[in-house]
């Protein structure tokens, strides 16, 4: 077994008690603002009767949208047999566990008093598009867990005894590993559950963000009343997904020397993929607001004035310039990992424009005869945003300090790779 | 032979002479606008005489004054005579005129006359209410079905060309031409009730006081304004028309307006009897109900609200004859111990609400009593009409005036903002008018058990004070619900003053309905309130199985299933890395299997830790 992939586990610098203080500081300054929350109610927000849903919603949306990486590239590229997705199957699983639970938190958040979230079950109708999403996001939820866990079963077995003191981890690895033997049979059963979840698992996350944008799409107001929101949002979602997953590549494979097995090729691949997907984004986008334009109906015209020269314009052309052109610029021009990972960072920060673009402006065009109300986030919503944020961050490095990023197991079932094509001339890794 | 040429100056005087000759003539021509009292009389128009012939129809008593048509024509074409009448309850009315155009059949040529009224002030094609009666063809967007001939006239309402009909046609007569050359003379006959009930046309009011603008025209191809021989092209709205007073007779008190009359003082005990009042109106909108009467002299208005919720409730009151703007405003509420608290105010459009003592008046609402009428709060207070107070209300006149009624049910003191309001409401000060508006009764009433299969069905009842049924009136039925109350109507009484609805409580408990009659022509608004209990909807027969939730359901139970399987699968190689009992079993009945084949080996021992 290469040392390489144990080193984590093993050995921890001072730069990850440093980095794990910053997080914690900020997760516990997010803490306080939301205890502040709880004390005052939602007056401390910058939410009114008018704009009722602002930047947690936006979070949410967002958050569910990054965990769509795993369900990419571990059951897809599993189901289509591509043997590339090896190494970084469990760093795109994990990153989908950890945002749906952070995503999770942000309806909760957004509802000021979250006792009340105890109706959903106790006066739940099966007519109301949020217990859709409770449902489909507590079903994707266990399947993640579970998709998560199994790959994982053989690293446990394997690392347990290997990795070193510390009694929770080896509690951990005992009760997770469990017998593994690695026999034949074995394999194969866990094989097998693999792929059944991996074909099981694409429809429920493709429902997931198809249901989260029916809670906009179901309702009739300008913006959000589009049959596109289901597709626009699942195709977003993947964007996104794909672009956390290489900026967790670039940097597990720059701080844990993996350099090994995250290679150039795996940044270029899915760089392909987020070509076409940003090519889909464009087209989607083009379709929304073109058929809004053209139509203009008074309240749409409205609208489309409030994003593109109204107050949020600022960030309705950083989402067009900055996050469907230029990635396609950088991405077709130059494709470096330095390249493709700063593309991933635009795609990331423009997706999440996106979401607010898509939940406040809405909010914001009247649909009766009243005055506008701008919206404007306090330093309470920004703190609890950054605190979820680092919250991720923070779950993420310290799963990578319990198992391993790379799935042991996987990356050695791999069958042999063929020669390497020589790479032509010019390129960088 | 030299021709004769006149001098200069000779000249000069001609021309002028006959400038002066022709603009007297021309504005001769031009009809001034008219202000008509439609006077009150006995003797009605019969339905049959409206047929478009001058010279049938009984129209002694009528005024008659000539109007301008606005066709932008001089001499005949451009003026008519109007005729018209009212009796209290019918208004009637006949214009002769003439025009180039003879109206010969349903599909001939398209001559209309039409009529707009509008509240007074009302700019031409302007915004605002306009109710119209329009009789013949409108060139290219008839109205349907196809006009009859003679035509009749359309009941319409609004300024879009050409008006809309109203869903409630509630006009009477015909138009007829007659002639065999031009200029044909044509005659237009009608009759409305004056308070139709349709919210679409504007009331009547015999007060000898409101004013209504109107104007007529005609049109001679149906392009309006843009053609023709005879065409609809000046823009002035500047007629009056006032309905009089039948003198000696007893005022008729339109349904919306509320007349102040002397009754004697109520006693202030908390309890509201409609006897103690001269009128009672019932807000739809707030489930306030307003009592009203006022002094003899009349100084002093004597009030009574009767609310459901909780917080104030408040009576807005014009403040002035001639300021329409202005509101005394009297809040009440009730104190902790239960006594009745009130707060006298004033507001503009420029000032917010003002406590009157902080303004330099003084507290002016007297004689504030509370009591409590299971579920609703009941205030009688005092306010004065003729105060000295400048920031009380001074109605000298009779009116009319407005009033509202609001009401803020989540507060525990005065101000703040209003959660509902009854809007603006016309109300008379007139304690000569010496008729009460007569107390009515809503009865509300189960309706026996099996009635109905579909939810449960309720009857409602309205009856005048001698027992009679009030038939075609509307009731509000509506039901208390977290939020406030929840409309379940409105419905309409029957020939027998019975009205019914269907209200099915969702989930079990007590529900608080109400029905509400809000007052008619000299009838005064009455509220029932029932308490029902519900043990909840029934069980139905059998499963009921909607479509969307079973799909929803077996496809979360699939997915869920398959997380179970795959768990399962994996969860059987916790034992020791061997199979279980039935992997066991299987691979027995399968037999033997040949060593070192990939697939289905046999499987490894089972070893025991």
């Amino acid at each position: 077994m290469d040392p390489v992939l144990l080193a984590p586990l093993r050995k921890t610098t001072w730069r990850f008690y440093a980095l794990i203080g910053v997080l914690a500081v900020i997760v516990a300054v997010g803490a306080y603002a939301y205890m502040l929350q709880m004390q005052r109610g939602l007056s401390v927000t910058g939410l009114n009767d008018r704009v009722s849903w602002g930047i947690y919603i936006s979070n949410f949306v967002f958050f569910i949208g990054i965990s769509h990486a795993g369900t990419l590239i571990s059951a897809i590229l599993r189901v289509g047999n591509a043997e590339w997705r090896r190494p970084i199957t469990r760093m795109a699983e994990s990153i989908t566990v950890m945002a749906i639970l952070v995503g999770a938190l942000f309806p909760l958040i957004d509802l000021g008093r979250p006792e009340r979230m105890f109706n959903v079950f106790a006066y739940g109708r099966m007519q109301s598009a949020i217990l859709w999403d409770f449902l489909s996001i507590a079903t994707y939820l266990a399947g993640s867990f579970l998709y998560l866990y199994l790959p994982m079963i053989p690293d446990l077995a394997l690392i347990k005894g290997k990795v070193g003191p510390g009694r929770i981890r080896s509690l951990v690895y005992r009760l997770l590993g469990r017998p593994w033997t690695g026999s034949g049979w074995q394999k194969r059963r866990l094989e097998r559950a693999i792929g059944i979840m991996a074909i099981v698992i694409i429809p429920v996350a493709i429902s997931v963000h198809t249901v989260v944008s029916w809670i906009f799409s179901m309702t009739l107001r300008v913006g959000w009343r589009t049959a596109l929101f289901g597709p626009y949002f699942v195709a977003g979602a993947i964007f996104s997904g794909i672009a956390t997953i290489i900026i967790a590549m670039a940097i597990f494979r720059r701080f844990y020397h993996l350099e090994k097995y995250i290679t150039v090729k795996h940044f270029r691949n899915l760089a392909a993929l987020l070509i076409v997907l940003n090519l889909v984004m464009v087209y989607f986008t083009i379709s929304e607001y073109l058929t809004a334009a053209y139509g203009a109906e008074s309240q749409e015209v409205v609208w489309l004035q409030v994003l593109s020269t109204g107050p949020y314009s600022l960030l309705f052309w950083f989402l067009v310039m900055g996050g469907l052109v230029t990635p396609l610029i950088l991405l077709a021009l130059r494709r470096s990992i330095a390249t493709i990972v700063a593309a991933a960072v635009i795609i990331d920060i423009a997706m999440w424009v996106e979401r607010f673009l898509i939940v406040v402006p809405t909010m914001m065009t009247p649909q009766t005869e009243f005055q506008w109300h701008l919206y404007t986030p306090t330093w309470v919503e920004w703190a609890i945003t950054a605190g979820a944020v680092a919250g991720f961050a923070l779950m993420y490095a310290l799963f990578s300090k319990v198992f391993p990023i790379i799935s042991i197991w996987e990356v050695s079932e791999a069958p042999p790779e063929k020669p390497p094509v020589p790479a032509p001339e010019g390129v960088t890794a | 032979m030299r021709p004769r040429i006149l001098h200069p100056r000779a000249r000069a005087v001609l021309i002028v002479g006959a400038l002066l000759l022709g603009s007297v003539l021309l504005l001769a021509e031009k009809t001034a606008a008219a202000v008509l009292t439609v006077p009150y009389v006995t003797n009605p128009v019969a339905d049959a005489d409206l047929d478009g012939n001058p010279a049938t129809g009984d129209w002694s008593g009528a005024a008659s004054t000539a109007i301008p048509l606005e066709n932008g024509e001089p001499l005949s074409y451009g003026t008519a005579t109007l005729y018209t009448k009212h009796n209290g309850t019918v208004a009637f009315f006949r214009i002769d005129g003439y025009v180039d155009v003879p109206w010969a059949s349903a599909t001939g040529n398209h001559f209309w006359l039409g009529w707009q009224m509008s509240p007074s002030g009302t700019a031409h094609h302007g915004t605002g209410t306009w109710d119209g009666a329009l009789f013949g063809l409108w060139n290219g967007v008839d109205y349907a079905p196809a006009a009859t001939s003679p035509p009749r006239p359309v009941d319409t309402n609004g300024f879009s060309k050409p008006p809309v009909a109203d869903g409630s046609q509630d006009l009477v007569g015909a138009m007829a031409t007659a002639g065999a050359a031009v200029p044909y003379a044509f005659t237009a006959e009608w009759r409305r009730t004056m308070d139709t009930g349709d919210p679409s046309d504007i009331v009547f009011v015999p007060d000898g006081a409101t004013a209504l603008n109107f104007f007529v025209t005609t049109d001679s191809d149906g392009d309006g304004s843009e053609g023709g021989a005879v065409a609809h092209n000046v823009v002035t709205n500047a007629n009056t028309l006032i309905f009089g007073r039948p003198a000696g007779a007893p005022p008729v008190i339109p349904a919306g307006a509320l007349v102040c009359g002397p009754e004697g003082d109520p006693l202030a005990d908390g309890h509201a009897r409609p006897l103690e009042y001269h009128a009672t109106y019932f807000d739809p909108n707030t489930k306030i109900t307003l009592y009203m009467t006022c002094s003899e002299d009349p100084s002093t208005m004597h009030v009574a609200i009767a609310t459901p919720w909780s917080g104030w409730a408040s009576l807005l009151v014009q403040a002035t004859d001639s300021d329409a703007s202005s509101f005394n405003e009297v809040q009440v509420m009730h104190g902790d111990e239960g006594g009745a608290l009130a707060l006298d105010a004033y507001a503009n459009e420029s000032t917010a609400l003002t406590r009157d003592v902080d303004a330099g008046g003084t507290q002016d609402v007297a004689g504030v009593a509370h009591g409590h009428d299971n579920p609703v709060h009941v205030y009688e207070f005092s306010v004065p009409l003729r105060s000295n107070d400048s920031l009380d209300s001074r109605l000298d006149s009779v009116g009319p005036y407005t009033l509202a009624i609001a009401y803020n049910a989540t507060t525990d003191s005065f101000g703040g903002t209003t959660e509902g309001s009854s809007g603006l409401q016309v109300f008379y000060v007139d304690p000569a008018a010496g008729r009460r508006k007569e107390p009515t009764t809503v009865d509300f009433l189960p309706a026996p058990a099996g009635n109905s299969t579909d939810g449960s069905v309720y009857l409602v009842t309205l009856r005048n004070s001698t027992g009679y049924p009030v038939p075609g009136s509307t009731i509000y039925p509506f039901v208390r619900t977290a939020f406030g109350f929840l409309d379940i109507g409105p419905v309409e009484t029957d020939e027998d003053g019975v009205a019914t609805f269907s209200y099915t409580p969702l989930g079990e408990g007590k529900f608080l309905v109400g029905v509400g009659y809000a007052g008619g022509t000299n009838l005064s608004a009455s509220v029932a309130w029932y308490q029902i209990e519900s043990v909840g909807p029934a069980e139905a027969a059998g499963a009921v199985v909607r479509p969307v939730e079973a799909i929803v359901a077996m496809a979360l139970a699939g997915v869920w299933s398959t997380y179970a399987y795959a768990y399962f699968l994996v969860r059987q190689t916790f034992r020791n890395g061997s199979p279980g009992l039935l992997s066991r079993l299987r691979h027995k009945a399968r037999g033997p299997h040949v060593s070192g084949s990939s697939e289905g080996g046999d499987p490894p021992p089972r070893t025991g830790k």
